[in-house]
């Protein structure tokens, strides 16, 4: 562990590791869930989901199950055809789809809900569920996305006549040109599964109406989004909707779901009771959402000196049967492909494919994993090509420092970022000289011992033009978010946001941020745990997504407090008769700058802005409450000429280097890793522990997607990694002590200097896994395109290559 | 995920148990450390109208050493196992397979009992009974018997146990003199069913093997299996490289292996290869485990 532990008791807060205050509250399960509450007369709702990748519903009868004793309420597709609105689609075609809370007339993927039933008890809602008959005439699967796109055995959506939901060409620089000028061409096909991130809790919904209308308390980690999506669903107005996210248990992007608040709120009204709805394991890993299964077809061209002139893609993304945001793993793996090379031409064809599978959405990263590792790959692949060290390629096609900000073709700008150096950190931690030497001897030990490296930007925030791009939709722009805050009669503070934390640490870190603003200790300032959309300011874009926290959310904050700040200093000015800039806030009292002794406590000013009204400034408004709502400036629109497709899709740009250390048993293809080096650069860190926090986890959940987790399905659609016995994650003993170095390149277009980490782990980690591997298994002379590790796979790898005589 | 409507039922004694399978019959189910039942029943892969918890059941528990034997009561818990020392003394084998099985508190609450008779074809502890020639006494309406470990396990859980039976208790002989025991597996992750597991108890004579060879093989398609070609290939001969390598294959090609989700059948084959080569290497090397300490 590299990081600062020793934290002052005086400010500056920022850049403190203090510890989690939300830690001790939570390990003693003293956190209040979505499971955690009850009500009284509150049901418990069970779904049936569709046994069938792709059937038509011909019938449901559900008279038993309505039968059953402690059973309130049935809902099938009839009911919410006939009571809601389909779901809203983001997609680039004009026509109606019936994307409905459960299958109308047909099931789309196994483990689609068909029925829900609401009851006394979970176990009495499930026993119901096995009463309801539903005749199923099946229907061909797609289960392939390439066969989806030639031959498709049906259609996901027969509205469309196309199992290709999206299909366009990106072209930025002189592609053809690089290719005719190239002296080497490396290229391949790569392909990642489908992975998810399973926070312990599962995605759940409590669903309660009453006469101001329907209250829902949800683990959402977009709340901005989902209401949205009830109002037109449900067909009440906004205003009569209130979400209450309690404390979420994990989010990772995935923690969201309309479709089940749809649900709930149908049964609690059918019911006339408060309805509950958590899912299960099971459930969670076949119906909550899944991170694509994606493949790439690269080719990049190199002159002879192994500079790249250009890359030409070909991408294809199973979005199984996502029809919400179909395109964003092709839009945001495409706008980030450069990586942090300087490749001035690039084009990228891509294909959103509709398939029987769970309906892909966001997780850690979104399709950046995969880019890195189709990129990292091509890496060693083309050094091996050109004759030099891969180490040597990259630093030959790095952005340099001195280019920041850099415009790459596509239009993002890297705000900061000294990849070259972050390079050089990891080595040096890695002692990479000595791990060569150690690969020398193991080598001659007869042992199969690698060394992988990856490097990788990792984009923050996500500027929502970017779907005007992919889908023609000019309704949604930019990017932004909502902080809240109030200074109460004693100097106290409490914040509430937009965003809804799921696990990052915002008690502590926003307290950091808003106790440097206001010249106050951070123990003075309460977070609000939980977001509550009758009392937290947000936007339809609020919530916890694309790493936008330290850019976007921050900002928020900031200017919120200094709203705050200003007022007091406006009204501590006119009650000592100074000027306000004359006077600052430090330790909970006003000070006349450069004054040994403080000139009044910062309470009496705030208790002056709550009760002593007639003493206030002249037109002061009384309190000290500001609600900012903040867009991040880095946002633009798309150009309006209809061949300029670049954009700032993403907004800033943090940056790492991974090192894996890893050997192979060749007699069973297990992967053992035995160091694992990260040095990395999110800008200036609000707290180093978190940080640190943030990158330990991401990278385990790359490590997952490496070599353990695989959302399998079989050539019917069914699939075969139902629970945690077939789902394998990572645990503490498959996931080696990480050795992290961090760098801080303050970012010049973030309020704090502050970049994303959240992400970031994910990222390279697929790559330098992958590129250990291979290393490992060089004697072998074996190449690794697809994901993921398992040892099998490896064990068939090397059983070719031995076929093939390469063993040496 | 909650099971189907079931009646709970504690028994106190075995013959109140054996009242009880014998009043319900296949409607009834024993319920021990339940690590295997409640998940299948949550899944609602069994579903049992009647559960019958010996939990309760004093001296269904417990290890004696008898006669040159361990009996060890089925209702023993894996725990108490590993902590045992005359388990780990006089029966090397559990020491070196326990810690394979799953985790501690999945360990603290599954039984000897449980896992003989679910009989899952993965599971670590038929592959040790079966090396160990462990008997079961089993007892019914209409009395007791007693079972070798060979002839107990017959297929994808299923035993020779019938309906209105309980387990009551284990017994293996200790370790001799000239014995020595190996174990290895090969899983996934720490803790997870074996893809392949091997165990190996192998008697001496001087340098030799003798005739005493026991090699069981879990991870298969159907239950645990004995490899008896490669014993054969193993007794009465000395323990060089070439013939524990030669044994290994003879006994990845006899068993019945097959494919699934984490490995195909050309690959478990030769994961069982390599882990009886190790089960053997273990045996022939691991001089802390023949009973050094008697
Ligand atoms: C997460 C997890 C991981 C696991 N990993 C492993 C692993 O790696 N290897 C492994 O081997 N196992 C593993 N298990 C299973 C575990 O070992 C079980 O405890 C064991 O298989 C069954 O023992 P039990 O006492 O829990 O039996 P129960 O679940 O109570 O019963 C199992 C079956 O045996 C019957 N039964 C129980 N006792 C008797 C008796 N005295 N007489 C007659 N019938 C009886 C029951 O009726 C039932 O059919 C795992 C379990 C879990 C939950």
């Amino acid at each position: 562990m590299s990081v600062k532990t020793t934290v002052s008791d005086t400010g500056p807060w920022v850049g403190q590791p203090l510890p989690r205050r939300e830690d001790a509250r939570l390990t003693a399960g003293a956190g209040t869930f979505t499971d955690d509450i009850r009500m009284p007369g509150m049901l418990h709702a069970a779904f049936l989901r569709s046994p069938h990748a792709h059937a038509r519903i011909v019938r449901i009868n559900a008279d038993k199950a309505r039968a059953l004793k402690g059973v309130h309420a049935v809902i099938t597709g009839e009911d919410v055809e006939r009571l809601t609105k389909p779901i809203s689609t983001i997609i680039p075609f004009k026509m109606f789809l019936p994307n409905y809370c459960l299958a109308v007339d047909k099931a789309r993927y196994v483990g689609e809900p068909v029925a829900a039933i609401a009851a006394v008890d979970r176990a009495t809602a499930e026993d119901a569920a096995e009463l309801i008959e539903v005749e199923y005439e099946p229907l061909p699967a797609v289960v392939d996305p390439w066969e989806a796109i030639e031959q498709p055995p049906s259609f996901v959506f027969d509205e469309i006549k196309s199992n290709v939901i999206w299909h366009d060409t990106f072209s930025y620089g002189e592609v053809d040109d690089a290719f005719s000028r190239a002296a080497h061409v490396v290229s391949d096909r790569f392909s990642v599964q489908r992975y998810i991130s399973t926070a312990l809790e599962t995605m759940g919904v409590i669903g309660k109406w009453d006469s101001s209308g329907l209250t829902l308390w949800s683990a959402d980690q977009r709340p901005g989004f989902a209401t949205h999506a009830l109002t037109t669903a449900l067909q009440i107005p906004h205003s009569q909707i209130r979400l209450v996210s309690p404390y979420i248990g994990g989010g990772f992007g995935n923690k969201r779901k309309a479709t089940y608040m749809v649900i709930v709120a149908l049964l609690a009204r059918e019911a006339d009771r408060p309805v509950k709805y958590l899912e299960d394991r099971q459930e969670n890993l076949l119906g909550l959402v899944h991170a694509s299964n994606q493949v790439m077809d690269l080719e990049m061209a190199l002159d002879a000196d192994g500079k790249i002139l250009g890359l030409k893609l070909r991408d294809v993304v199973d979005e199984g049967s996502n029809v919400i945001n179909p395109t964003l793993h092709s839009m945001l793996k495409f706008t980030n492909m450069l990586n942090n090379y300087t490749i001035p031409a690039v084009r990228f064809e891509g294909y959103a494919v509709l398939t029987n599978k769970c309906h892909s959405g966001a997780n850690r990263g979104i399709g950046k994993p995969f880019m890195c590792f189709v990129i990292e790959r091509a890496v060693e692949m083309a050094a091996k090509k050109v004759g030099i060290d891969s180490l040597e390629l990259r630093r030959r096609n790095f952005i340099p420092a001195s280019a920041m900000p850099y415009e790459s073709p596509m239009g993002n700008v890297y705000d900061s970022g000294d990849f070259l150096a972050t390079l050089d950190t990891a080595l040096k931690t890695a002692n990479y000289d000595d791990l060569l030497k150690q690969q020398e001897e193991a080598r001659r030990a007869g042992r199969y011992f690698g060394i992988g490296i990856a490097t990788a930007v990792e984009p923050n925030s996500l500027n929502l033009s970017a779907y005007t791009l992919m889908t023609g939709r000019t309704d949604t722009s930019g990017v932004g978010e909502g902080a809240l805050v109030r200074m109460e009669g004693d100097g106290s503070v409490r914040v509430s946001l937009g965003n809804t934390a799921s696990g990052q640490g915002y008690e502590t870190v926003v307290a950091q941020i808003v106790a440097d603003e206001l010249g106050i200790h951070p123990h003075r300032v309460t977070v609000a745990p939980g977001f509550d959309s009758a009392v937290n300011p947000w936007l339809h874009c609020s919530g916890s997504f694309a790493n936008k926290f330290s850019g976007t959310d921050v900002g928020a904050i900031i200017e919120a407090a200094r709203t705050i700040r200003a007022k007091i200093l406006r009204i501590a000015a006119h009650l000592t008769g100074r000027k306000a800039e004359e006077l600052t806030i430090r330790e909970a009292a006003i000070w006349v700058h450069g004054a040994n002794e403080p000139l009044l406590p910062l309470a009496k000013v705030a208790m002056t802005a709550y009760r002593d009204l007639l003493r206030l400034p002249e037109g002061e408004m009384p309190g000290l409450e500001a609600r900012h709502f903040y867009v991040d400036p880095q946002s633009n629109l798309p150009a309006m000429s209809k061949d300029d497709k670049r954009l700032r899709f993403q907004l800033t740009f943090s940056n790492s280097a991974h090192i894996a250390v890893t050997e192979v048993n060749p007699d069973t293809g297990a992967v053992k890793i035995h160091r694992y080096i990260i040095a990395h650069d999110c800008g200036r860190e609000i707290n180093p522990m978190l940080v640190e926090g943030m990158v330990h986890g991401a990278t385990t959940h790359g490590i997952g997607g490496a070599l353990y987790e695989d959302l399998i399905y079989d050539e019917n659609g069914q699939m075969l990694a139902g629970s945690f016995m077939d789902y394998l994650k990572p645990t503490a003993l498959d996931v080696p002590e990480f050795e992290v170095v961090a760098l801080e390149t303050p970012s010049p277009f973030t309020p704090l200097g502050a970049k994303g980490v959240g992400e970031g782990g994910s990222i390279p980690s697929l790559a330098a896994i992958t590129n250990s591997v291979e290393d490992a298994l060089k004697p072998l002379g074996v190449t690794l395109t697809e994901l993921p590790l398992t040892p099998n796979k490896i064990w068939d790898a090397i059983q070719k290559a031995r076929a093939e005589g390469k063993d040496t | 995920m909650k099971p189907a409507p079931f009646q709970y039922v504690a028994a106190l004694s075995v013959e109140d148990a054996i009242a009880l399978l014998s009043k319900y019959g296949s409607d009834a189910k024993l319920i021990a450390g339940g690590q295997s039942l409640v998940p299948m029943m949550n899944f609602r892969l069994a579903r049992p109208e009647w559960l019958i918890d010996i939990n309760r059941i004093s001296g269904l528990a417990g290890i004696a050493q008898k006669n040159g034997a361990l009996r060890i009561g089925s209702l023993t818990r894996y725990s108490e196992l590993e902590a045992s020392e005359a388990v780990q003394r006089s029966v090397p084998l559990l020491g070196l397979m326990l810690p394979h099985i799953a985790h501690k508190a999945i360990r603290n609450r599954g039984t000897i009992g449980g896992s003989i008779c679910h009989a899952d074809p993965a599971a670590e502890m038929p592959v040790a009974m079966l090396a160990l020639d462990a008997t079961f006494e089993l007892r019914g309406p209409t009395g007791t018997r007693r079972i070798a470990a060979d002839d107990f396990f017959i297929g994808q859980m299923t035993t020779g146990i019938e309906a209105e039976e309980i387990l009551i208790a284990i017994e293996i002989p200790e370790i001799k003199n000239s014995e020595k025991h190996g174990f290895s597996e090969f899983a996934r992750r720490r803790g997870d069913f074996a893809l392949a597991s091997a165990a190996a108890v192998l008697r001496f004579n001087g340098e030799r093997i003798s005739d005493h060879v026991r090699i069981a093989v879990g991870g298969l398609s159907e239950r645990a299996e004995r490899a008896r070609a490669a014993e054969a290939l193993l007794a009465g001969k000395a323990p060089t490289a070439a013939l524990i390598e030669e044994a290994a294959k003879a006994a990845a090609a006899e068993v019945k292996a097959g494919s699934d989700l984490h490995a195909t059948e050309a690959y478990r084959r030769s994961l069982i290869a390599t882990q009886v080569k190790q089960a053997l290497a273990v045996a022939v090397d691991h001089t802390s485990s023949t009973g050094a300490k008697k």
